[in-house]
């Protein structure tokens, strides 16, 4: 595994943490879409534009729109070679 | 940074626009407006050779303005000026020109402007009319939003500009298509203001009225008629008229501007 792979769940947890504006400790992969206040449509954009800039990806609509739970996002960052 | 004196106070040098349909008409008046004030220029349409004598008279604007303000040219334009000969009804095309865009450090300004018209009465309106007008008009302008929109929030902001028409809101006879099509424009421009306002990014669009470029060379001359006797300048349109409401939408000038349709007609009267 290389340094930047070892590093990606951290900083998968400081774009949800960012864009969602919550704390890293409420962040699990069991988190879903609109089960908290703050993870609704408007935070949703911010972090699909968050995640594309932090790994330098662009991901399909049908990607956004799958991506439901943290756990989801994981697997479906897989897709575009971000390891975790 | 380029500091332009001519255009200078719409504080627009530096900024990065995307311009589809940049080839002729109206969308490459507005690259040399925008390359006059400054503007790192991304454009866009199907036909190289055409964007290619651009670039290079884009190039000679850039000198002249720098030459003005007693500034060294540039040795490599690339960061000023790239194009890309793609067909924007093709979906993967785009994802990959924003991909792109995204390593080229993003977009400030979003001009959808590549459009087509073909005129025909309802009753000779195929399927495929009916798709290829939708295509470019609408569901390619989609897309460009959807994209831009995420490189905007990265950079903090932005402005995008729809060009509709003067069609898509009075309509015309043997139309219909193409009215529907841009009136699409409209309503999409005054929803995406409201849902991308927190993002700071501003959504309007530009309905011309009848600008003389290559597009109208489809209309009859009776058709020509008819919309001149309701112009109240009584005269057709300019190209340039259209792309300075543009720099005007871009820049900081408009920043209490979201959600408009602006006509740019001289007076259109029904
Ligand atoms: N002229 C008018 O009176 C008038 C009035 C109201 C609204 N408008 C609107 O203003 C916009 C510009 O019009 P214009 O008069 O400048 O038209 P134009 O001279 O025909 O230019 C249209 C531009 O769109 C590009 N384009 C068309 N289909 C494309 C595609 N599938 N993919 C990529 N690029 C494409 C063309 O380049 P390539 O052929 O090289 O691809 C060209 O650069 C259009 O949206 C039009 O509907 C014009």
């Amino acid at each position: 595994m290389s340094q930047s792979e070892t590093n990606n769940p951290q900083r998968l947890m400081k774009v949800f943490s960012q864009s969602l504006a919550i704390s890293e400790s409420q962040i699990n992969d069991d988190l879903e879409y609109n089960s908290i206040q703050q993870w609704d449509s408007t935070a949703h954009m911010a972090l699909v534009a968050q995640l594309e800039a932090e790994f330098n990806i662009m991901l399909d609509i049908d990607d956004i729109i799958d991506m439901s739970s943290v756990g989801k996002c994981k697997e479906i960052l897989k897709k575009y070679n971000v390891e975790f | 940074m380029l500091n332009f004196k001519l255009d200078q106070s719409l504080q627009l040098g530096g900024k990065k626009a995307i311009i589809t349909g940049a080839s002729q008409g109206i969308g490459a008046a507005m690259a040399k407006a925008f390359a006059r004030a400054g503007v790192n220029l991304v454009l866009i349409a199907r036909t190289e050779a055409k964007l290619q004598e651009l670039v290079q008279e884009l190039q000679l604007i850039y000198d002249r303005e720098l030459q003005q303000n007693g500034e060294k040219e540039p040795d490599d334009y690339t960061s000023k000026l790239s194009f890309f000969a793609v067909d924007l009804t093709d979906e993967g095309a785009v994802k990959k020109i924003f991909s792109d865009i995204a390593t080229l450090g993003g977009v400030d300004i979003l001009i959808n402007n590549a459009g087509k018209m073909t005129p025909k009465p309802l009753a000779f309106i195929k399927s495929e009319d009916i798709q290829s007008q939708f295509e470019i008009n609408t569901f390619a302008v989609i897309r460009c939003c959807q994209y831009a929109s995420r490189l905007m929030i990265r950079n903090g902001g932005g402005s995008i500009i729809n060009i509709s028409s003067m069609l898509g809101e009075y309509g015309q006879q043997g139309q219909s298509i193409y009215s529907a099509s841009k009136a699409a424009v409209s309503g999409l421009t005054r929803s995406l203001a409201q849902e991308l306002a927190s993002y700071q990014i501003r959504v309007n669009s530009i309905a011309p009225g009848i600008i003389n470029t290559p597009l109208i060379s489809t209309l009859s001359n009776a058709e020509k008629e008819q919309i001149l006797a309701r112009i109240a300048l009584q005269r057709l349109g300019k190209p340039e008229e259209v792309a300075n409401t543009c720099l005007f939408l871009a820049s900081d000038w408009s920043s209490y501007i979201t959600g408009q349709v602006i006509d740019v007609d001289g007076g259109v009267h029904f």
